[in-house]
């Protein structure tokens, strides 16, 4: 037989071979822990005050009363996580900590170092949303692939978040697309796309890029509140009001 | 050259591609939703009191509220009415969901609870000797036939072992040994050791069900309540730079 003969066996069993591999590059990979590229990268989506109606446009005021630069975060007493709620979505996406995606066949997960670790579940499956599923801080989501990109949609997002560290609110109707990309070897790109009907005027959209990061590992994160936390077991001032109801828990509504 | 020569090159070329479905194959799948089988109002991991030094156990009384029978710990004594974690090793007695989601270096479990994420590397890496003390701890893996051990160290004495109140010191050292024992179920089969805390080590067995039903929802702990009051109430204005005594005093 010849030398070429054997060459063309060779080269179809190579092929073969590495078949699962190619099929596996189909797919975009995002898996790795990613963090937002820059030195000092801005902590808000969009550039100057976005598009939102009156009601909500006043409560953004709110959220900065005296404050000068349009890039300055929104006033710390206002800010929701500051009393230990977490950021949520998308605010995690424009946070400066690190995060973890996880690609399963069924699922992609990601995992948020900020704001006592919360995560979100991205469904693949065609599942949608329940009715009446109750709003939660990371909203329900479901993807689909598009050639080299995720789409991704939620909804269900509970209005108890700010939208950034700019204080942006937004209401129960948010909907948020998100378009993830690998842009380079250790790159990826989410362009967000904001739709809220009662808080905002129309969509607006955003990009954000972030860098993946092959030797950094997700620290714990009990939030912002954990010192407060450890002062409070260890002073014991819950004492007495372990079984602490709000007002209105007490007076039997809610 | 010869045919004979060229399928001596065949497994060379086909190997490479195939084995890492054949290591997939010999790694136990352990993956998916998973719950406390049977009787789950006692999140503890003994019927009795386990083993402990005399320290330790003047604090469980005390978290006991010095009760005739073992049962809860008060409420007041517990670190979760603090707002802080559950933690390692109660979460594994807890009786909310757990996802587990295996990766070649990693085997993730997603609690429902407190949305804690415990990562098991399995690429032997270890911590560094500074590195802080967690309420999950630092846990590494490894695969030894149809079981998935586990060691965990620098647990944060912080909480509670489970919800007896069973305290524990930063020595503590937790094994799991995983396995599939059936086609829902996962055995894991724990050993504690605390020189500091216990005269002892000691084992405990749980035991959980697939749940292929069920939902991880979210859940961001048992104070959520006081936070959204708190929130509403702007309960901490003029107190955001809120310092512990002891971080005002430049500590």
């Amino acid at each position: 037989m010849s030398i070429r003969f054997v060459g063309g066996m060779l080269v179809m069993l190579t092929l073969l071979g590495s078949a699962p591999v190619l099929l596996a590059q189909a797919r975009p990979d995002f898996n790795g822990v990613w963090t937002r590229t820059g030195p000092r990268p801005n902590e808000n989506f969009g550039e100057g005050t976005p598009p939102l109606q009156a009601a909500f446009r006043a409560a953004y005021d709110e959220n900065r009363v005296g404050l000068a630069s349009p890039a300055e975060g929104g006033l710390d007493e206002m800010d929701p996580v500051i009393y230990c709620l977490p950021h949520g979505m998308p605010r995690g996406y424009a946070s400066t900590q690190p995060f973890e995606v996880i690609q399963t066949p069924g699922l992609v997960h990601v995992l948020f170092e900020a704001s006592q670790m919360l995560r979100r579940r991205i469904y693949l499956d065609g599942r949608k949303m329940p009715e009446n599923y109750p709003p939660t801080y990371m909203g329900f989501s479901t993807g689909r692939y598009d050639g080299d990109t995720l789409v991704v949609e939620t909804a269900g997002l509970d209005e108890t978040t700010w939208l950034d560290t700019s204080g942006t609110p937004h209401s129960d109707s948010l909907r948020i697309t998100e378009r993830m990309r690998r842009s380079g070897p250790d790159r990826m790109e989410i362009a967000f796309r904001f739709e809220d009907a009662k808080a905002f005027t129309r969509a607006w959209q955003d990009s954000k890029a972030y860098q993946l990061r092959t030797d950094w590992q997700l620290m714990e994160n009990t939030g912002y509140c954990e010192d407060r936390f450890r002062y409070n077991y260890s002073q014991k001032v819950f004492k007495g009001t372990v079984d602490w109801q709000s007002p209105e828990q007490a007076a039997g509504g809610r | 050259m010869s045919i004979r020569f060229a399928w001596l090159l065949l497994p060379a070329v086909l190997l490479p591609g195939s084995a890492p479905g054949l290591l997939a194959q010999s790694r136990p799948d352990l993956s998916g939703i998973w719950a406390r089988e049977g009787r789950t109002a006692q999140m503890n991991f003994s019927e009795e009191a386990p083993p402990m030094q005399a320290w330790a156990k003047t604090a469980y009384d005390e978290n006991q509220g010095h009760a005739a029978e073992r049962g809860q710990g008060l409420d007041e004594l517990d670190p979760t009415t603090y707002c802080l974690p559950v933690g390692m090793p109660r979460a594994m007695a807890y009786n909310y969901p757990f996802e587990i989601v295996q990766t070649p270096q990693v085997v993730y479990i997603l609690f429902e609870s407190w949305q804690m994420q415990r990562r098991i590397y399995l690429d032997g890496r270890t911590q560094p000797e500074a590195a802080p003390l967690r309420y999950l701890g630092f846990s590494t893996g490894r695969y030894a036939g149809d079981t998935l051990v586990v060691e965990t160290s620098g647990l944060s004495d912080r909480t509670w072992l489970d919800n007896s109140g069973v305290p524990h010191s930063d020595a503590l050292q937790v094994t799991e040994r995983l396995r599939r024992s059936g086609p829902e179920k996962i055995e894991n089969a724990l050993r504690f050791e605390d020189p500091k805390t216990f005269t002892r080590p000691w084992e405990s067995s749980m035991t959980y069900e697939l749940r292929p039903n069920f939902e991880i929802l979210e859940n961001i702990g048992f104070c959520e309540d006081r936070f959204l009051y708190n929130y509403d109430q702007k309960i901490f204005r003029g107190t955001v730079g809120w310092q512990s005594p002891e971080a005002a005093a430049g500590k």
